[in-house]
């Protein structure tokens, strides 16, 4: 093979990659509205759901990001009462994973209050479409339930305990 | 299925983790010693490029000669990392790479033609994506392993 050749191979390789990085870039992260029966029950997690919102994080050990998902749904489920955050090892739960469909992780499934599967994210899920997800799937703070001393509106800044990365100063 | 979910993910945080921006910077080298291995054919660079897969693979991406090189030369020109890494998910994408690479160096010392090119090739995509917008398909990849896989274990 010659020169010219190689360098045409080459020159073809280098624009697959770039379209390609350039399509993993542009698609984001992925969050569409749910609106059917798919459903995960308490028994199927193996602990309770969160009485308003659960969020359903689908893992596996060579997910990069999974980790940073993982950190800001804990820091959601311990920042408000009615919210619960399950993490599915993909590998152990090879059922789950064919039902809902699973084809990246992280996934992550927003379930309301009866286990009803209202939101997906997928791709480069980040911490606002969390916290979308979250405001969208949880009832408004107008619902009849509304106890004004326990329910958290839809913006958590009442946090009693400092987040990582907040900066706090003590003395 | 019962004591499964938690623990199988490394949700200990493996300790302390790794800066992140090595195993990118890895990538690029990488990328850059396939694009070479391309345009050159040759089986010897593709073999160096296996025997680094092979030292990440097996020995963590730590101990790899590019992750040597990123502590050496530039780690001190940069600020500390905004956040650390599980260094698992960079370990298996150096498996996927030496999969890749050492069937194809395989293949070329059996005599077949064009294995050193098309192997590196695929690589060198593959490690691009990694550096440049750091996405991980051997990643990808694994997870549709597990979905094809015949046999559902559900307890393990």
């Amino acid at each position: 093979m010659n020169v010219t050749n190689r360098l045409i191979g080459l020159f073809a390789l280098v624009v697959v990659a770039v379209a390609l990085a350039a399509l993993v870039r542009r698609r984001g992260v992925r969050a569409r509205e749910v609106t059917g029966t798919a459903r995960l029950t308490a028994a199927q997690l193996g602990r309770p759901l969160g009485a308003e919102v659960t969020f359903v994080q689908f893992s596996t050990a060579t997910c990069a990001t999974c980790r940073p998902v993982r950190r800001t749904l804990g820091e959601l489920a311990a920042d408000a009462t009615d919210v619960a955050h399950v993490e599915l090892d993909a590998e152990h739960h090879p059922d789950l994973v064919r039902e809902h469909r699973v084809l990246t992780t992280p996934t992550v499934l927003v379930l309301d209050r009866a286990g009803f599967v209202r939101r997906r994210l997928a791709g480069a899920i980040d911490r606002r479409a969390l916290h979308e997800a979250l405001a969208a799937v949880r009832p408004a703070a107008t619902t009849p339930t509304t106890t004004p001393t326990t329910t958290p509106t839809t913006t958590p800044t009442t946090t009693p305990a400092p987040r990582p990365g907040t900066e706090v100063h003590h003395g | 299925m019962a004591d499964a979910p938690p623990a199988a993910v490394p949700a200990t945080g493996a300790p302390a983790g790794i800066d992140p921006r090595g195993p990118r910077f890895a990538a690029g080298i990488t990328a850059v010693v396939l694009a070479v291995t391309v345009l050159t054919g040759s089986a010897w660079l593709l073999a160096a490029q296996v025997a680094v897969f092979a030292v990440g693979s097996l020995f963590g991406v730590q101990r790899s000669p590019y992750a040597w090189l990123y502590r050496r030369a530039v780690r001190p020109r940069l600020g500390p990392p905004a956040e650390l890494e599980d260094p698992a998910p960079p370990r298996f994408a150096q498996t996927v790479g030496l999969t890749v690479t050492g069937i194809a160096l395989l293949l070329a010392i059996a005599g077949v033609d064009l294995a050193v090119e098309i192997g590196a090739g695929l690589a060198f995509v593959a490690a691009f994506l990694n550096a440049s917008v750091n996405y991980c398909l051997g990643c990808q990849l694994y997870l549709l392993l597990l979905r094809a896989r015949p046999t559902p274990r559900t307890s393990h």
